[in-house]
């Protein structure tokens, strides 16, 4: 099933205006952060190449703009997508109530084919900031009611986390690709196992 | 009186005959006079709760075979009524017999009618002529229209039915594109709303030669052969823009310029409408504007061909001059060649020069001397045929100006002067944060301040300076960084609109700052995101500026507020100007310049995306096709459009094109935008996907560089990078290859844009609407539809504004509210509990409870919510309803008995309207503890919410009928609460459909509140099919219940009240109302009011439940689904005369 042509990852970044989503980005691809990014208008991207299971992969990250009123415009950039990240900031409660609200209009958007099965990756940014407004139990019980989505507890500024939480969007995006290549996909259970595992991993990875 | 006829929807709700004739029914309203009774209390209550307060006495029309009626005349007394009853009878009851159609006799009285108050009626409007009027009325009686409906004009064409083409005539009024045609016997009637049009253009082709082509969502409407098509078109997308406009923003609705009536107006024909004639003062003054670029007040007044004499060639220059308010304007006739804008605050004396014979060039000569600092100089207009008229007038204005200039400065030097203000206007922030200097780039801008300096000389310096193509040169070049604040201020107008508003800016900022709001959180997130690699922005200084610009802009412009992109196009002005000036040309920018591109949808920038797609597919069609395919259109255009390529260049390349868009418009992004497009089209065409083709872009979009803004940069790397093209090659080029692009062919595309992108977001607007309701499971899919559909229309014809239309944060049903008549219509024509006497009553009682929010309105979703549980919901679920809205406080004790005090039913109405205008100042109190009770019991009732129940049960009546004593305002307060609290538990138990767990904390009912309930179930099915079974079954129910309910008495003895915490909260609030102890005092009617301890009457909802659910009769009446969809097409063929959609109406009359 494996194959050797170049495999290219469509991964859309989405969350309230501010919670960190550029950083992110940018930690992942160029790791660096710097408190000098511009508000992102439209949308902006990077590709990085990642090995998953022997296999090299393209991924192209695509970082949106946050603001509401750019919330029904995104169809164009959803287009593709094999992952989709959502991202709140753990010191901002709004933008983590705002997420049902991303989840839904990017469903409707980017209407995916089986929008129960598409892979969510939840990341609550700025964990080295104080006072916290959003528990870590408060976001996994999120992520379990819409269907075990894995939850990552990341700080673009120190880089916590984020390479993990890429490395599980890179692979949850890869098995979305094959399932949506391969109609007849021999290992469901295998993949549903996977989702189910990470919440925990995320949890443990994070020392705050 | 008689009134204008309009159509009665219930004839007998509410009403009752008194004389009748074959055509006439005369009528009073129950409850008026002696008659009393349970319902003619009922009536006065309603039409004070609803605030409709009739006249007592009215005369209906209506022939024997139709089921409309006609108001027709009313009266406040019954002697009034009989006066136009009697007329009636002696001047139109005779000829009505020689009449053997029965429309003709409705369309005769109705026309009798109107003619009788129209000469009782005082001559309001005298602007348009009577033919014309005579016209309007026609075409308001054809199609059904409101009065208030105006006809803007209208012409005689063909409208393509099929392939035959019907000669009629075509009117065009505010709202509507109406057609009309009557051959061989058949008429034809065509009503488009134009909020309805995605599409208007001019077509030609075979089938439809040289027509006008409307396309709506569900049709397409071909008319031709106009005697003046351009014309007709012209109004049409004028009407059609602002249908649009009013779309995008409620307050952009449509007024009427009085003001014009009173202009002396020379050249205006005077056979066209008043409207019509607005509506072209309009499109002229906004071209006028549009063209040097003016404040949007702005009116023209006239224009008159003349030559201006320009000195720096010493010539005569032929043109137009044109007058408004405030400015003297001129234009050469030769595009280009020359143009002037005088601002009249800056004109000391504008005089005639006496002929002098021997200068032929300067005969009927005006000299306008100016006083401004900047431009010490005078304009000389020659050759003007009408000078002694143009003289007056100039000097009207002058006097005017001036008196505004002594006023503005008293006022401006009025306020705070001896009070420190808290902040200081920013000065320029590059003067503030001077970059190191590059010897080869302040050579180069010395070299071009000297030109430009030049310029000044030769052509006059600010707002009046000539401007030629000269200058329009020295734009494309750059302009240099000391002379932009000025040029940008004048050339955009923006200055024109500062010298306006005296003072406003710092009075905004004074108030912006000391707010609490969204929009200032989110500007507080991105002040420091907005242009970070410029020094001025890592300080304080130019945050603190930013943050005042931005917050200011936020309150000047509400529907804007703040939207991402406007912060970086502000960092931009606050570096090159002062902080009140970059406020302005903000302000210019988000109006004028670029129009709807921040608001709540972005609506404007999506157009514009729409025209670029356009362009492209016709200047570059193979890379457009590429463009579609990876979808690009959208991902480049929203980021180079919102922020001007600010975000997209490096700034200070970027700023170069700012300096043409403040020149020549929003015509020069398109250019750009062209032109980065075809440079790159080639490797464009190689891209594999979509992110490459981003990545191309953005990487030779941040290589633009600027060589003469060098010193700006502050990236180090900047002699590195990857230099792609000189921003000056860049315009230069953008110029020469779409320089013919227009701002009027841009305004032309946006028009036609704005129509597609507007309808597809209300589209998707509607479809979000239904995918929340449709889970409520009520209706399918295009039931919810079609229901949508009749509340769409409704609320485009009431006009009323709706808050919050497109509110983000708000539920989309919620964009789509009814008030309460409404409702009543819909719930009489949709429900199948409307058709019964009480239906009203009913359909009131519903809208209260389902109204969770108690505005007055239903949204979308508990509209049908409404509908659904009278007519799709299983059985319980109906019954359960059925059962709450017969529980206080739905139904009060005072809407059951009558109290003997009150002798007419407009005095308890009073009383009633006073009752709830009290409540309603407390309705925030109650929401706050609405929200409280909500919080400690999700979802569903508990027993403890029963005792509550109880107690308003018995608080009420005494309640209702003290009101006006001082006591009643608390006690109004303290049964709102219990009121609402209750409703929302009712309205909880009502929705849910998981029957058996919450049915405890249903409260019980009383006998009095079981009959009126009993009497509702026997109305219901008044209107169904006579079957004995069904009555049957219904007495035995009703006996059965009554015996239960004696039963209850026994228990009722041995219950605790004092268990649960709520009674004691209920005590409590009780004590403070000062309300003792209900039980003691029997109310001032004198109604026994229940002791509590009394051994009582009572029913529960179990009992009740269980006693219809074992008469097969009754379930399957409650277990029906009645189909709303054929509901609705009937009340929309009754609406065609009334509201009026897209129909189309072919009728056969007999001649």
């Amino acid at each position: 099933m494996a194959s050797n042509k170049k495999v290219l990852l469509k991964v859309i970044i989405l969350g309230d205006s501010s919670v960190g989503k550029t950083s992110l980005m940018n930690q992942y691809v160029n790791r660096k952060f710097s408190n000098q990014y511009k508000a992102t208008i439209g949308a902006d991207f990077l590709t990085k190449e990642v090995t998953i299971d022997d296999r090299t992969v393209t991924m192209q990250i695509w970082d949106t703009a946050g603001q509401e009123r750019f919330q029904s415009l995104g169809v164009a950039f959803y287009r593709g997508a094999d992952c989709c990240v959502l991202v709140f900031d753990v010191t901002a409660p709004n933008t983590f109530k705002s997420l049902d609200s991303w989840r839904d209009e990017f469903l409707i958007q980017a209407a995916p084919r089986e929008p129960d099965n598409f892979p969510f990756v939840l990341l609550g940014n700025k964990v080295d900031l104080e006072p916290r407004a959003i528990s870590a139990k408060r976001a996994q019980q999120w992520c379990q009611s819409k269907n075990s989505i894995p939850y990552f507890e990341t700080s673009a500024k120190e880089g916590l986390n984020v390479e993990q939480a890429f490395l599980a969007i890179a692979k949850n995006a890869l098995a979305q690709q094959n399932q949506t290549v391969d109609l007849y996909n021999e290992f469901p259970d295998q993949i549903k196992l996977s989702n189910a595992q990470r919440p925990n991993n995320g949890a443990d990875a994070c020392g705050c | 009186m008689f009134v204008k006829p309009e159509e009665v929807l219930i004839a007998n709700a509410f009403w009752e005959t008194e004389e009748t004739s074959i055509y006439f029914v005369l009528q009073h309203r129950k409850g008026h006079g002696s008659v009393k009774g349970l319902s003619s209390l009922l009536v006065g209550t309603m039409d004070s709760i609803f605030d409709t307060k009739p006249a007592p006495y009215r005369i209906l029309h209506q022939t024997p075979n139709s089921e409309v009626y006609y108001l027709i005349a009313r009266g406040m007394t019954k002697y009034e009524i009989l006066k136009d009853w009697e007329w009636l009878f002696e001047n139109v009851c005779e000829t009505l017999h020689s009449f053997d159609n029965e429309d003709d006799i409705t369309d005769f009285v109705n026309c009798k009618i109107e003619a009788v108050i129209a000469v009782n009626q005082e001559e309001v409007e005298d602007e348009d002529s009577n033919a014309f009027k005579v016209t309007s009325d026609k075409f308001q009686r054809l199609f059904g229209l409101p009065k208030d409906e105006k006809l803007v004009n209208y012409y005689s064409c063909s409208y393509w039915k099929g392939k035959l083409p019907r000669q009629g005539w075509m009117y065009l009024s505010i709202n509507y594109c109406c057609f009309y045609a009557f051959i061989l016997g058949t008429d034809t009637k065509v009503c488009i709303r134009w909020s309805e049009v995605t599409e208007l253009n001019k077509k030609n082709s075979m089938l439809f030669p040289d027509s006008i082509r409307i396309v709506t969502r569900e049709k397409e409407y071909h008319f031709s052969m106009f005697l003046t098509k351009n014309e007709t078109y012209t109004l049409m997308e004028q009407l059609v823009d602002l249908a649009v406009k009013r779309l995008i923003d409620d307050k952009k609705s449509y007024r009427e310029d009085k003001e014009l009536l009173n202009k002396l107006s020379k050249n205006v024909p005077k056979k066209a409408s008043f409207l019509k004639r607005d509506l072209d003062a309009r499109a002229q003054s906004e071209a006028y504007r549009m063209l040097f670029r003016l404040p949007s007040t702005e009116k023209l007044d006239g224009s008159i061909d003349c030559t201006l004499m320009t000195p720096f060639n010493r010539k005569h220059v032929s043109g137009r001059l044109f007058l408004s308010q405030n400015y003297i304007c001129f234009e050469s006739k030769v595009k280009a060649q020359v143009s002037v804008v005088i601002p009249l605050r800056d004109v000391i004396v504008a005089e005639k020069i006496e002929t002098n014979t021997s200068n032929q060039s300067l005969e009927k000569a005006i000299i306008v001397t100016m006083g401004n600092s900047l431009n010490r100089t005078n304009f000389i207009f020659a050759q003007i045929l009408d000078r002694d008229f143009v003289v007056v007038k100039l000097s009207e204005l002058l006097a005017r100006t001036q008196e505004m200039q002594v006023f503005n400065r008293d006022r401006a030097s009025d306020p705070l002067i001896d009070t420190e203000p808290v902040w200081k206007p920013q000065k320029a922030l590059m003067t503030m944060f001077p970059l190191s200097p590059i010897p080869e780039v302040s050579k180069r801008q010395q070299l071009k301040a000297k030109e430009w300096e030049e310029h000044f000389n030769t052509f006059g310096r600010g707002v009046s300076m000539y401007r030629t193509t000269d200058v329009a040169k020295l734009v494309l070049g750059g302009i240099p960084d000391h002379l932009r604040m000025e040029i940008w201020m004048s050339f955009s107008g923006a200055l024109n609109v500062k010298a306006a508003h005296p003072g406003y800016y710092r009075s905004l900022v004074d108030k912006a700052l000391q707010k609490q709001s969204t929009a200032n959180d989110e500007i507080e997130r991105d002040l420091h995101r907005s242009l970070p690699e410029h020094p001025a922005f890592q300080s304080e200084i130019g945050i603190d500026a930013l943050r005042r610009v931005l917050c200011a802009y936020a309150l000047h412009n509400p529907s804007i507020g703040y939207c991402q992109a406007m912060n970086i196009v502000a960092s931009v002005l606050l570096i090159y100007c002062k902080e009140e000036e970059a406020f302005w040309l903000l302000v210019t920018l988000c109006e004028n310049l670029l129009p709807d591109y921040y608001n709540q949808r972005v609506v404007g920038a999506v157009v514009d995306q729409g025209i670029l797609d356009e362009l492209t597919l016709e200047y570059l069609p193979n890379l457009h096709d590429r463009l579609l395919q990876l979808g690009m259109m959208n991902m480049i255009s929203l980021s180079w459009f919102l922020t001007i390529f600010l975000c997209v260049m490096p700034y200070e390349s970027a700023v170069n094109v700012m300096d043409c868009f403040f020149y020549d418009g929003a015509k020069v992004i398109f250019q750009v935008a062209l032109t980065l497009l075809e440079w790159n089209q080639d490797k464009l065409l190689q891209c594999k996907d979509e992110g490459e083709a981003m990545q191309l872009l953005s990487e030779y979009l941040m290589g633009i560089f600027n060589d003469e803004g060098r010193g700006a940069i502050r990236n180090k790397s900047y002699d590195e990078q990857k230099r792609t093209v000189s921003i000056q090659v860049l315009i230069y080029e953008a110029y020469r290859r779409y320089g013919c692009l227009s701002t009027g062919q841009i305004e032309r595309l946006r028009l036609k844009h704005r129509l597609r992108v507007v309808q597809e977001l209300e589209d998707t607007c509607e479809r979000n609407v239904l995918r929340c309701v449709i889970g409520d499971g009520y209706f399918t899919k295009p039931e919810l539809q079609e229901l949508l559909g009749l509340v769409r229309e409704e609320i485009i014809s009431q006009k009323k504004h709706i808050p919050d239309k497109h509110d983000p944060s708000l539920q989309p049903y919620e964009a789509y509210k009814i008030d309460f008549d409404y409702f009543k219509i819909l719930f009489a024509a949709l429900s199948p509990w409307g058709k019964g006497e009480t239906a009203e009553s009913l359909a009131a009682r519903i809208f209260n409870l389902m109204d969770s929010n108690r505005d007055g309105y239903l949204n979308f979703r508990e509209l049908a919510g409404a509908l659904g549980l009278t007519s799709t919901a299983d059985a319980i679920q109906r019954l359960k309803l059925l059962y709450t809205i017969h529980l206080p406080p739905l139904l009060c004790m005072s809407d059951i008995e009558s109290p003997e005090k009150n002798e007419s039913g407009a005095e308890i109405a009073s009383e009633a309207t006073d009752f709830f205008s009290t409540a309603e100042k407390n309705l925030e109190k109650s929401i706050d503890s609405l929200n409280i009770l909500e919080d400690r019991s999700p979802g569903t009732p508990t027993s403890s919410n029963c005792f509550q129940w109880q107690k308003t049960l018995n608080t009420q009546p005494s309640v209702d009928n003290s009101i006006g004593s001082q006591v009643s305002f608390v006690e109004g307060s303290s049964l709102k609460e219990w009121e609402n609290k209750s409703l929302t538990s009712l309205r909880n138990l009502v929705q849910s459909k998981d029957s058996k767990a919450e049915m405890k904390g249903v409260p019980r009912m009383s006998q009095t509140h079981f009959i009126t309930l009993w009497k509702t179930v026997y109305d219901i099915f008044q209107t169904e099919p006579e079957e004995l079974d069904t009555y049957h079954a219904i007495a035995d129910v009703g006996t059965l219940l009554l015996e239960l309910g004696d039963v209850g008495k026994q228990f009722f003895v041995g219950r605790d009240e004092s268990e649960d915490s709520l009674a004691t909260a209920a005590a409590a609030a009780c004590a403070q109302s000062h309300v003792t102890d209900e039980a003691e005092t029997p109310d001032k009617n004198g109604n026994p009011s229940t002791p509590r301890t009394e051994i009582q009457w009572y029913i529960t909802v179990e009992q009740f439940l269980a006693s219809i659910l074992n008469a097969q009769p009754l379930v399957d009446y409650f277990s029906k689904r009645s189909s709303i969809s054929d509901n609705i097409k009937l009340l929309k063929g009754r609406k065609i005369n009334r509201y009026n959609s897209i129909v189309e109406v072919p009728a056969t009359v007999k001649v």
